[in-house]
């Protein structure tokens, strides 16, 4: 009955009624964040800081795309004079950088931040703080990466910031640093945002809502969680080498050490070219939304869609090598290899493009704003998609790579189908954030013009590239037939910069003047739950959580409360309580069945501290005072502690309906898989092993470059003492299961003992590791071997001093009796940390100590 | 809405979803790997066991599915996880049969 009554409500309802409080004012009123004037500061609500986020990345687009209009201008005249040389790199570099780091992804993040929660039917995203602090994070990364334009240091290697061009002599200023530094605290806010997308989709969707009836944008964000895991964490690691070659005397990238340049363009790549598929991913999973609804039928072929976008996904990271086929140093067989998988990668996009197509066929789509950039993004990601497969050719690669064919590639898939799906989701989604419709009359005209001057600066490039003209170059000479293309390509930039000029009209218009009409619930008569709730959607997300039956519940299902009666009394009791904390109901992860009832942490400023101390570290760094870095992480670490601390409720037993530890008959204490902090942990394991997994690949990519390993002149390591190391770090684990074991049985004085034991033994290892570090042989100082043998120790190093801190966390807890036998999932992760930094140490240490006698 | 899946189904629908991908996945690397070796020890036939070892794991994939396709409800969860394997492990075959396409026409030494 009530979500019918929310579903027709068009506005949001009265102000709570303090006497006569009724359960969904009680509800409405626990989901409140802080108001006042500093309370943005604590908002953990997705709705607040999704609007943040999507107007800090919307600013550095324009930003970046000012930088193109400063370099189209340049180019616009042969000889051209508006800009030197120099300026000329440091502006492409900025355009790409920002282009890629602080608008592509970062935008996709937010629609994937909002919808989530709509989306799946639950009441938040599982982990607020994080929500807040990635947006801070993002923030503060990308202002100190902009900071380079106030120092007059600006990064100028390109995007892709090659060794050794990028490495010092060849960069000597702080250019590079702002770039590596500000950059990889944004990187930090993409993959805490994978964790949250995945956890999300995972483990929250609404009761009903089985892995056959999740939408195919859900299934296109799990495909993009996933690939930023593993994407990101090699761009993070090849990052902190080069920092590392730059400012710590390392020689990863050191040629005349047994370092190599290439190994940053392989893990660059592993990062670059997946990097390409999580923005264009999430990008069609936003066309197959928007062309369902306009065309209202249902998405024709969604098997083969979630199909095309799992196999995309996997195939995007086997085509690495074909941004080094004119390296001159891959075998042509094996580049064959990578030429088969960049052909192979066409099939699935194919698939998609064809099941739109089907899905119009024969239909009359309404053509709306949304619709006709769905359109424009269908037609021009074919043209981009097409010049790329042409480029999986090897001889037809070394015709024209770093020239301008390439870039009119690139920016018609990367514009075409993340510029287009952004302006299509926009316009489809922001009436739902907002309540108010844009303009359509304004949006065409955004639209055409838009579309007209991106063709008319891009296709021309085609014609410049086969012409000669190379990419990055501040000018051409004049008579060489470059000049007309040239001028065109500056005419349609411009072009392209007054349709996002009219986007912006539109939105000033539309949105803040609040000129355009009320979208109410379901302005577009879409099938799926982001347009089920009211607009903008309440804070405490659903007031009855939906029940799925169907892929679009709007169409199929005349009540959204119906089925199955137990779950539909637990979908209308959750409206009654827990109202004195926020929670959501977590489900399982392929049926959607209701497993149980979840905590979800309330409004805090701690993650703004987080972030703030995270960025303090980065910026400590970038002016290589570590005092400054110290204090950051002493900052950080302080506000996380208290960020995860358990409040009064939930240590002191309270979450379960009068005292018990159930919520309508379902858990309110969780661990192992139901748990979303258990999933969380899981994934942070996995980003340290890719992380780790990239250093290893580094070093027998070393080892495979000659014949001398170690190299000459260096024994092999002494294999005493990582034997002692190995014993004492093996048996650390056994404690942190035992404690497992005790405090599901209720031994409080046996979990404490057992917990104390894990770190005693933990740090034991800790000073055996610091005491072979600490003798920093001066043999290993001088070459790569050295640089990767310390890199993989000192990731071990900081493994086990997380851990400890992991362990501290949770003996605290356990002394002050925090701990029952259904509430100990913080010691169940730090069972499961240990247990994998054990076997991290295996591998690690059968690579340094065995690998250098039997390979 | 009850649970169906037995845990025998659910690991084997696990291993039919991602059976294909890990074979093309270790195919494409190791096949990368293995270049310089085939072209030192005359071991180009390496490369060809490793396709048909990898195409053999991904239709393995694609019979696990075929297998559980008949076990679950006829519009449930797993039905819909098995079609999606059955499909994927087709693709990925394919991809697999295009990376050792090179294995017959290119010289590992050049």
């Amino acid at each position: 009955m009530a979500l019918t009554r929310v579903a027709l409500a068009g506005s949001r309802t009265a102000e709570p009624q303090p006497n006569d409080e009724q359960p969904e004012d009680a509800l409405k009123r626990v989901w409140t964040d802080p108001t006042g004037r500093f309370g943005w500061t604590a908002n953990v609500q997705n709705g607040p800081i999704v609007k943040r986020f999507m107007v800090t990345v919307f600013a550095f687009f324009l930003l970046g795309g000012l930088e193109a209009l400063i370099m189209r201008t340049q180019l616009a005249l042969p000889n051209n004079s508006f800009i030197t040389p120099d300026v000329y790199n440091q502006i492409f570099t900025m355009h790409g950088s920002t282009m890629m780091f602080l608008f592509a992804v970062p935008m996709m993040e937010a629609f994937a931040e909002f919808l989530i929660p709509v989306m799946v039917g639950t009441r938040e995203l599982p982990f607020p703080r994080m929500t807040a602090f990635l947006y801070w994070t993002l923030l503060f990364g990308a202002l100190m990466f902009n900071a380079s334009f106030l120092f007059h240091s600006l990064p100028d290697s390109g995007w892709f910031a090659y060794p050794p061009l990028s490495n010092i002599p060849y960069s000597s200023n702080l250019g590079i640093d702002f770039w590596n530094l500000g950059l990889d605290v944004a990187q930090i806010a993409a993959i805490g945002d994978a964790f949250e997308i995945i956890v999300g989709i995972l483990k929250t969707r609404a009761p009903g809502m089985s892995l056959r009836q999740m939408p195919v944008y859900l299934w296109s964000l799990l495909v993009m969680g996933f690939s930023m895991i593993f994407a990101f964490t090699p761009l993070f690691i090849c990052t902190l080498m080069l920092n590392l070659d730059r400012h710590w005397a390392t020689h990863f990238f050191d040629p005349n050490a047994g370092g190599n340049p290439l190994l940053w363009q392989h893990l660059f790549w592993i990062f670059g070219h997946p990097e390409v598929y999580i923005m264009f991913i999430p990008a069609t999973g936003v066309i197959s939304m928007i062309i369902p609804t306009f065309t209202r039928r249902p998405l024709i072929g969604h098997t083969l869609i979630v199909l095309a976008m799992v196999a995309t996904g996997f195939l995007s990271f086997g085509l690495w090598v074909h941004h080094m086929f004119s390296t001159g140093a891959v075998a042509p067989l094996a580049m064959s290899f990578f030429t088969a998988a960049s052909m192979t990668i066409a099939i699935p996009s194919g698939v998609q493009v064809l099941a739109w197509i089907a899905t119009m066929w024969g239909t009359r789509p309404r053509m709306t704003t949304p619709m006709l950039y769905a359109l424009g993004f269908i037609v021009t990601f074919v043209l981009g998609g097409i010049s790329g497969v042409t480029l999986s050719v090897v001889p037809w690669d070394w015709q024209v790579t770093d020239d301008y064919f390439v870039v009119a590639h690139f920016h018609y898939v990367l514009i075409g189908s993340l510029l287009f799906a952004t302006f299509a989701g926009l316009y489809y989604w922001l009436p739902k954030l907002t309540n108010r419709l844009f303009s359509e009359s304004i949006g065409k005209w955004n639209f055409w013009i838009t579309m007209i001057g991106f063709n008319v600066t891009f296709f021309p490039m085609h014609f410049s590239g086969l012409l000669g003209m190379p990419r990055r170059v501040f000018t051409y000479a004049a008579g060489s037939g470059l000049e007309l293309p040239n001028l065109v390509s500056t005419i349609g930039a411009f072009a392209l910069g007054l349709g996002v000029l009219i986007f912006l009209v539109n939105f000033a218009w539309s949105i803040v003047l609040a000129h355009g009409p009320e979208a109410g619930v379901n302005p577009w008569g879409a099938g799926t739950l982001d347009f089920a709730t009211e607009s903008p959607p309440p804070d405490e997300g659903y007031r009855v959580v939906p029940i799925v039956h169907s892929r679009e519940p709007l169409w199929d299902q005349p009540r959204l409360d119906e089925g199955d009666p137990e779950i539909v009394r637990l979908v209308h009791a959750l409206e009654q309580s827990p109202t004195d904390y926020r929670a959501t109901l977590v489900t399982s992860l392929a049926e959607g069945i209701p497993q149980g009832v979840v905590r979800i942490a309330s409004a805090s400023r701690l993650p703004l501290v987080a972030a703030f101390g995270l960025s303090v570290i980065f910026a400590g760094e970038l002016v290589s005072i570590h005092a400054v870095a110290i204090i950051g992480l002493v900052l950080m670490i302080g506000a996380i502690w208290l960020w995860l601390w358990p409040p009064p409720v939930e240590r002191e037993f309270r979450l379960g309906d009068h005292g018990g530890t159930t919520v309508h008959g379902l858990p309110a204490y969780h661990s192992g898989t139901r748990a979303p902090g258990w999933w969380g942990m899981l994934l942070v394991l996995l980003t340290i092993a890719v992380g780790s997994a990239c250093c290893i690949f580094s070093y027998f990519y070393f080892r495979a470059g000659v014949t001398d390993w170690p190299p000459a002149g260096i024994a092999r390591p002494d294999l005493s003492l990582p034997v002692i190391r190995t014993v004492v770090f093996a048996l650390s684990a056994l404690p942190a299961w035992w404690a497992l074991r005790s405090i599901r049985r209720d031994y409080q004085v046996q979990l404490q003992v057992s917990l104390a034991a894990n770190a005693t033994l933990g740090g034991v290892f800790l000073v055996l590791l610091m005491v072979e570090i600490g003798q920093w042989d001066p043999n290993l100082r001088g070459n790569a071997y050295g640089s990767v043998f310390y890199l993989l120790q000192g990731i071990q190093l900081l493994l086990v001093l997380i851990g400890l801190l992991i362990s501290l966390f949770t003996q605290a807890q356990a002394w002050l009796g925090y701990f029952n036998r259904w509430r100990y999932l913080a010691v169940q992760n730090l069972a499961n940390y240990w247990t994998f930094s054990v076997v991290h140490w295996l591998v690690v240490a059968a690579v340094l100590y065995v690998s250098p006698y039997v390979l | 809405v009850k649970r169906v899946d037995a845990t025998s189904t659910r690991v084997s629908l696990w291993f039919a979803f991602f059976a294909g991908p890990l074979a093309w996945t270790a195919h494409e690397l190791l096949s990368y790997a293995l270049v310089k070796l085939a072209c030192a020890n005359g071991l180009g036939v390496l490369e060809h066991l490793l396709t048909v070892a990898a195409l053999a794991l991904a239709a393995a994939g694609a019979y696990a599915a075929l297998r559980a396709r008949g076990e679950g409800q006829p519009q449930g969860t797993s039905e819909f996880v098995a079609g999606a394997a059955i499909l994927i492990s087709a693709v990925f075959a394919f991809a697999i049969f295009m990376e050792a396409i090179p294995d017959l026409l290119v010289n590992p030494c050049l």
